[in-house]
């Protein structure tokens, strides 16, 4: 058995055996309940009974602690192998939590997805506490290889330029339209800054970033956060995450295509090989 | 082989004498290699060719075999990456991946991409990529 393989079954049996445990901790609210509270796992007790619904929590809270158990592993190594193996560990993750909450404590299918996103958000965070690492590394080595320092981190310096092209287009533009658009009928407002100003002025300038630049994250995410204020203003003080969704993926989007074009340029650009 | 060592004080420069029955691939690879002082041998067909460290920008494996690439172009070589890795100045030349050792003199550019990667350019525009389990060697040579 290699050290590896070894380090994967410490960690999933540790991780499970603590899962389980927090599980057996926790009995009396799960299957008991107390006072007037009826115990979190009702609904499974009624559907397979006490024993069945002690299995099935122990066997889903083991599986869980297994899975954060193992939860730095996926992010070893490089490249495209720890997008897929990650992505794999949190749909696995997301899963396992998924039917904890649902199965054994009852939580309502609306509440999930504020749970799920929550886990994202903690995947992110690890993700990006990893890259700021890979980041501080190559910095060092290039400081001690004399060469330039390089990109800013996640390239915010590179995509402050753009900057005002986002308050315009997300806050400027659509506070003036607001101010233009007719009361009762508000054309502007329903229908050219969704259908219009935010997809077009959201995808090229993010599309010109991404061919000079590549993939800047920080810039749709930057759009999100100027248009989701200016939006309460511009709307009344109503939240549509139609368009907040449209102000994040339209930058998203054209980020990514100017990446990818950027890429595609560089390897099309011909490489000395060598040969003679 | 054997080999004699004959100190002489009235010798103003050392010298080297091979003597062999028959000339081999072997014995153009020693003398290549007596030529060419620290370097190492390069092949291209038969014709063996003296390659100045500093003028080796990585060597690598491909097709089974070991090569060397210079600004020159790109030669065969008879010896396996770890036994380079152990010929080579340790602090110039490093291994950043499975299959490549690269000269850290001719760095031209280091790249990460959002996923870890390590996108390494050599001069001449040479691109490779720098395994992450090898960082640590390349902080090792550079003294970090």
């Amino acid at each position: 058995m290699s050290a590896g393989q070894k380090s994967w079954i410490v960690r999933i049996l540790a991780g499970g055996l603590a899962g389980a445990g927090l599980a057996g901790a926790g009995y009396r609210p799960l299957f008991i309940g107390g006072f007037s509270a009826p115990p979190l796992c009702g609904a499974l007790i009624q559907s397979c009974g006490i024993l069945g619904a002690v299995a099935v929590t122990l066997a889903l809270f083991f599986a869980f602690g297994a899975a954060v158990g193992v939860a730095t592993l996926p992010f070893e190594g490089e490249g495209r192998s720890v997008l897929l193996r990650s992505g794999l560990h949190f749909l696995v993750t997301a899963g396992l939590l998924g039917a904890i909450l649902r199965v054994c404590l009852g939580v309502a299918w609306r509440y999930l997805p504020g749970w799920l996103a929550l886990l994202g958000a903690i995947y992110l965070v690890v993700w990006l506490g990893r890259w700021v690492g890979w980041y501080a590394e190559v910095r060092q080595l290039r400081s001690a290889l004399g060469l330039e320092a390089g990109p800013s981190p996640l390239r915010w310096r590179e995509s402050l330029p753009y900057l005002p092209v986002l308050l315009l287009v997300n806050a400027v533009l659509p506070a003036v339209l607001a101010l233009l658009d007719a009361p009762d009928v508000p054309v502007l407002r329903a229908l050219l800054i969704p259908c219009l100003l935010l997809p077009l002025g959201g995808f090229f300038p993010a599309l010109s970033l991404g061919k000079r630049q590549g993939v800047c994250l920080l810039y749709p995410a930057a759009s999100l956060l100027i248009f989701l204020p200016a939006s309460l203003w511009v709307y009344g003080g109503q939240r549509i995450p139609l368009f907040w969704g449209i102000a994040l993926a339209c930058p998203l989007a054209g980020n990514l295509v100017g990446a990818a074009w950027r890429r595609r340029k560089e390897r099309r650009r011909p490489q000395w090989n060598g040969c003679c | 082989m054997r080999v004699e060592v004959h100190i002489d004080p009235d010798c103003r420069e050392p010298r080297v004498t091979i003597t062999a029955p028959i000339l081999t691939d072997e014995i153009r690879d020693l003398a290549a290699r007596l030529e060419g002082g620290g370097g190492l041998t390069g092949w291209r067909g038969e014709t063996a060719v003296p390659l100045r460290e500093e003028a080796i920008l990585r060597c690598f494996a491909q097709d089974k075999g070991v090569k060397a690439q210079t600004a020159e172009g790109v030669y065969d070589l008879r010896e396996r990456l770890y036994e380079l890795e152990a010929r080579l100045d340790r602090h110039t030349f490093v291994r950043i991946s499975h299959s490549e050792i690269v000269n850290l003199r001719k760095v031209t550019a280091l790249d990460l991409s959002l996923t870890g990667t390590i996108k390494m350019t050599l001069a001449e525009g040479v691109v490779c990529y720098v395994s992450r389990r090898y960082v640590k060697k390349i902080k090792e040579a550079l003294e970090l």
